[in-house]
């Protein structure tokens, strides 16, 4: 046997042990098939306070009036910003495809430029409006694209909960994600993660938490969600999402999903 | 040997795997108990921390929502400094003082009533002086009180809206070179200097839209003759050594139709219009003025989304042309543009955008224009923008050069945009006008810095 053909042997004798290691898990597998399937409505038309806070403290808010609703297994969303004032009827439309090799088509309504104008599906793990969720984070993960593995039951904030760590298939994922692993905390009586870390390709972490949230027709909704981006133990950025005037399952016209819309603003 | 260092790295990339995970996870014990199912040997205690344990220090402030019943502003002063460039526009050149307002009011039928306007005073000219500059610059450029949007817009029917007033009307896809974006006149005072939100100059229309499917019909009527604002006589971008006549006066009504449609992954618009020409040329009868006789614009424009890519096609052509040096003769032109964008890039936007403007029947008395035309002009733009410190700073460079070889001049910009706190921005940028041609030759020494700040309520 040659160096060149060892090489290859042990590559391959790694790569089998690695994967009987961090093996699927079929339990942990199950519960996130559950979460992907949980109910979030056809429709959600809600108000959304933005606030984006620097490691100094300094705050930027962002208001925002969105709409969303199902068609079908794909997704369109419109949203409307109402201040501050130099952000005042910057629109944005997004229609999000279930199917994978199909690209999301956005538009973005800019006053300053007076146009519609559409634009290119970003990075994934760009920053979504200068806030510590990425685009990714804003879109459902692909169950297929990872490992699922269950580490433990645990409590979060006296909810039953399990942590399930997923972990992507191949490079390509995390290249899109920005994330070469994350650990979940899954609540056991609604199927809601509440608690997640993100870790990032660059060494930092993502917190997402999710401190309230309430049942509505059925649906779990979240009323704040926050994401902080740390360094270390150090916090570099953080932002708050809160949730008011929420309005579920109310019957949206298709046309609001427009450019029409998005340049007629609010 | 080379089997057990393998095995034993592995291990040791589990062990060091564990730990890795409740360290990460240190900080979440604020509300947490663990219970281990698979008898997992981790820090059970410590494995919830991250979460809680370091609040910011928050700074409590007023939100900037306007409770003003439908009126915000923008306050903005800019400074600039012209590093290489010839007297009087040398050293400070401006130092502006600028209020734009807005007004908007909707009423209960839906229907919106929008109207803005914009006044300015740069103190440089007093400060330094107003006995250096020509009556020109000083009546064009010392202070200015100026009208913009004044529209009204509604829907009449649920496939049928209607937009009345002064507006800005874009056409076409390329955001740095015009090729179908015919309606609008632009402020081109300070090339390279204006606000993009204040570059485009609105001109009464009436415009209406038809809604069939993902095709919008959009029949406009252009009640207002304007013409693009060239930069006054004497002042630092004008090139030639004596002063243009005034603009023909025009108070006919123009038209212009859009059909376009908007599909998954692409879109597509057909133009046409009959409208005056922007440029015009000099005519000394009956009394030396610019004129602007009537052309025809049939044009096209076409995006296609591919991933992170969004390719951009704009192809127009133009006949009645005339110019200066040529009498009356009429010219055809066809102008092709094709570009892209790319977002593959975390928070990264570039973009490339390059057009050639043919004359077809050219005729070489053009090179006799004040600005010498060639039978093939070529335009590139290339732009790059970048985030950092989530969105709060906005590094930009565009650069725009002319000619087949990119050697007949034109401008390049680089500038940061930094959000200061809550409605207020601050730009520091610098721009170099680059010679090669006439035109670029006479404004090249006006490369400059500038600084501006602005507060929005």
């Amino acid at each position: 046997m040659n160096s060149k053909k060892l090489l290859i042997g042990l590559t391959l004798g790694l790569s089998l042990i690695t994967t009987s290691l961090f093996a699927d898990d079929a339990k942990a597998r199950a519960i996130m098939e559950k979460v992907d399937a949980r109910d979030d409505g056809k429709t959600l038309e809600q108000d959304m306070l933005m606030v984006l806070i620097d490691k100094n403290g300094k705050k930027r808010t962002r208001d925002i009036k969105s709409y969303g609703k199902d068609f079908g297994v794909d997704e369109h969303r419109i949203m409307f910003f109402k201040s501050p004032a130099d952000v005042k009827n910057t629109s944005f439309l997004t229609y999000d495809y279930d199917k994978a090799s199909k690209d999301d088509d956005q538009w973005l309504y800019l006053p300053a430029l007076k146009k519609v104008k559409r634009i290119p599906s970003s990075d994934k793990s760009s920053s979504f409006m200068g806030s510590d969720f990425s685009y990714f984070d804003m879109t459902d993960r692909d169950l297929e694209d990872y490992d699922f593995k269950l580490l433990k039951e645990t409590t979060v904030r006296g909810k039953k909960a399990w942590m399930i760590e997923s972990k992507p298939l191949n490079k390509k994922v995390i290249k899109e994600s920005g994330y070469t692993k994350s650990i979940a905390l899954v609540r056991q009586d609604n199927y809601v993660v509440v608690r997640a870390i993100n870790f990032m390709k660059n060494g930092k972490k993502k917190y997402l938490d999710i401190p309230r949230l309430h049942k509505e027709k059925g649906i779990w909704i979240p009323d704040e969600m926050t994401m902080t981006t740390k360094k270390g133990k150090s916090t570099v950025h953080k932002t708050i999402l809160k949730f008011s005037g929420i309005k579920l399952n109310k019957a949206i016209n298709n046309s609001m999903f427009s450019t029409r819309r998005l340049e007629k603003g609010l | 040997m080379h089997i057990k260092l393998a095995l034993g790295g592995l291990l040791l990339s589990s062990l060091l795997y564990a730990e890795s995970v409740d360290e990460a996870l240190d900080g979440f014990d604020d509300t947490t108990v663990s219970v281990d199912v698979k008898q997992k040997t981790t820090k059970s205690d410590d494995v919830m921390d991250g979460f809680d344990d370091e609040e910011l220090p928050v700074k409590e402030e007023e939100s900037t929502t306007s409770s003003l019943g439908g009126l915000t502003g923008k306050l903005t002063e800019q400074v600039t400094f012209s590093y290489s460039g010839d007297k009087p526009h040398d050293n400070f050149t401006s130092l502006k003082s600028s209020l734009l307002l807005d007004y908007e009011h909707k009423f209960e039928n839906g229907f919106k009533f929008k109207a803005n306007a914009k006044a300015y005073y740069d103190a440089i000219y007093d400060i330094r002086g107003s006995d250096r500059y020509s009556k020109d610059e000083l009546d064009e450029l010392r202070n200015e009180v100026e009208l913009f949007d004044a529209y009204i817009e509604g829907s009449i029917t649920d496939s049928f809206d209607m937009k009345l007033g002064r507006q800005v009307v874009v056409w076409g896809r390329s955001d740095t070179i015009r090729v179908t974006d015919v309606l609008n006149p632009l402020d081109n005072r300070r090339p390279g200097m204006v606000d993009i939100e204040d570059l485009r100059l609105p001109v009464s229309m009436a415009k209406f839209d038809y809604f069939i499917g993902d095709w919008r019909v959009t029949p406009i009527a252009i009640l207002e003759q304007r013409f693009t604002k060239n930069p006054p006589f004497a002042s630092a971008f004008y090139p030639a050594p004596f002063a243009a006549p005034a603009d023909e006066s025009y108070d006919d009504v123009t038209y212009a139709l859009s059909i376009g449609g908007e599909f998954s992954g692409w879109d597509v618009n057909f133009y046409g219009a009959r409208i005056h020409d922007d440029a015009g040329y000099f005519s000394p009868t009956p009394t030396p003025s610019i004129k602007h006789d009537k052309v025809n614009m049939f044009g096209t424009a076409l995006n296609v989304l591919s991933g992170s890519w969004l390719f951009k096609t704009e192809l127009a052509h133009f006949n009645g042309l005339k110019y200066t040096s040529t009498e009356n003769e009429s010219f055809e032109r066809t102008d092709a543009l094709i570009g892209t964008e790319y977002k593959g890039i975390a928070d990264t936007l570039i973009s490339y955008d390059v057009s050639l403007r043919h004359i077809n029947n050219y005729d070489d008395r053009l090179l006799n224009e004040i600005n010498p035309l060639e039978k093939d002009t070529y335009q590139h733009a290339f732009r790059v923008s970048s985030d950092f410190m989530n969105a709060s700073l906005t590094a930009n460079y565009l650069i725009s050069l002319y000619g087949k070889k990119l050697d007949e001049g034109g401008f390049q910009r680089a500038w940061v945009k930094y959000e200061l706190g809550e409605g207020i921005n601050t730009n520091f940028g610098v721009v170099d006008y680059i010679g090669g041609s006439t035109l670029f030759d006479a404004v090249k020494n006006n490369d400059m810095i500038f600084a501006d700040i602005s507060y929005s309520f």
